[in-house]
């Protein structure tokens, strides 16, 4: 038996030790004197989790989230969870995707003139935005095989999560190795800080979150392997 | 097939009665978490958890246990992410007239007055912990998460989150026995 004396983060073999702290925490009475006031204090914060919630706040909310499930990917039925991008990228996505549009165009004839690389149309037709993408893609694809994976996933995810498809983009370049790659990344982000710059309020300091962002997590080399915080996980074995 | 797989499986679907009752079953928990960490407004941000689980519910494989630990994680970031939006504010605010400030919770019956005078003990006694301490005890108490679970969630060592735990405990069990006004 041992009492509290001094700094606790320094001091070792004193109440409770970890065997004692699962017993608190489960709710078990440890038996021992220094436990009384603290089990008793446990036990006020479990009942923080017994406080009814007000019927009108259950019921708004209740309504908010079928709504919301009836609308959720779903694996079974949806193929594109299996990327399992965040929905919210993909709504953020939405709000800025005219703005972003025009990102892209501009991206792409900064990277061509800046490269100097030549560009093949593909399938997509003269003045749609998809159309200059294609010719940016193909650019950087020409210069490496490898790249044209990450370009070709790009592709899938303009429509649905353009902030998305830019990274796969940078991606590509930063695996191609090409001073044409390199260029069109580089024109990519210029291109959208200053639409960003010169859009107004909310959207203009949201895109450059998103380009901020975007940025961070290229120079990180970890745009393939990001997680969301918020992304479910598969329950693990239980201590 | 176990009731909860039923049950989740009708979530799924979009049953509402299924998420009624997922709702029920974890929100006081949930909301509870909420308020001892502070939330400014528990009852907005606990419908912010439940839509950011109704958004993800096809993503989600697993058992009661895990659909609990789950919920629990998706209200720990959406704290953090209230952390950082309240940056030059205080994380837990103190205030005498915070109880009074809490909506959602039911009627001034004099049981529920003193239920708010024991909540308001708790938070207090709560805020003189480390931000990650308090994340800890919490996640573990009101959220029934296991030490590896809290760990994966705070991107932690389940031995880290095990001396925050021993420290959070000693420290909380110093403030009772001493008895320091708050």
């Amino acid at each position: 038996m041992s009492s509290f004396v001094g700094n606790d983060d320094e001091m070792v073999n004193r109440y409770p030790n970890d065997e004692q702290a699962e017993a608190l925490i489960r709710g078990d009475d440890p038996g021992e004197p220094e436990s009384a006031g603290i089990a008793g204090l446990v036990a006020s914060i479990r009942s923080l989790g017994d406080q009814k919630i007000a019927d009108k706040v259950a019921e708004r909310h209740v309504a908010m989230v079928v709504g919301e499930a009836a609308v959720s990917p779903r694996p079974d039925r949806d193929p594109v969870v299996g990327i399992q991008r965040p929905r919210r990228r993909i709504v953020l996505s939405t709000v800025l995707s005219s703005l972003l549009a025009k990102v892209m165009a501009a991206t792409v004839a900064l990277a061509a003139v800046g490269s100097g690389v030549g560009v093949a149309a593909d399938a997509s037709v003269p003045g749609d935005f998809l159309h200059g993408l294609d010719r940016a893609m193909e650019a950087v694809g020409v210069a490496d095989g490898g790249a044209a994976e990450r370009i070709d996933e790009a592709r899938g995810l303009v429509e649905v999560d353009l902030p998305a498809a830019v990274e796969a983009a940078a991606e590509a370049a930063a695996n191609g190795e090409t001073e044409a790659a390199s260029a069109a990344v580089t024109a990519l982000e210029t291109a959208a800080l200053r639409v960003g710059d010169g859009a107004e309020g909310e959207q203009s300091a949201l895109t450059r979150q998103q380009v901020a962002a975007h940025c961070s997590r290229k120079s990180q080399r970890s745009c393939r392997t990001r997680t969301d915080s918020t992304a479910p996980r598969s329950p693990s074995r239980r201590d | 097939m176990t009731p909860f797989d039923s049950l989740f499986a009708a979530a799924q679907e979009g049953a509402a009665w299924a998420w009624e009752r997922l709702y029920q079953d974890l929100s006081p928990a949930v909301r509870g978490y909420l308020v001892v960490l502070g939330a400014k407004d528990p009852d907005d941000l606990l419908g912010e958890v439940w839509l950011q689980v109704a958004r993800n519910v096809g993503t989600f494989s697993g058992d009661e246990a895990g659909f609990r630990s789950w919920v629990f994680v998706v209200a720990h970031h959406r704290v953090i992410d209230e952390r950082r939006r309240r940056t030059r504010r205080p994380e837990i605010p103190v205030d005498d007239s915070a109880p009074d400030d809490w909506p959602g919770t039911t009627g001034p019956a004099d049981d529920e007055a003193l239920a708010e005078v024991e909540t308001e003990r708790v938070v207090r006694l709560l805020a003189t912990l480390t931000a990650e301490q308090r994340d800890v005890l919490t996640l573990r108490i009101l959220g029934d998460l296991t030490v590896s679970e809290v760990a994966a969630a705070m991107g932690k060592t389940p031995e880290a989150v095990k001396a925050l735990q021993r420290r959070g405990l000693r420290r909380l069990e110093k403030m009772v026995r001493e008895g320091v006004p708050l």
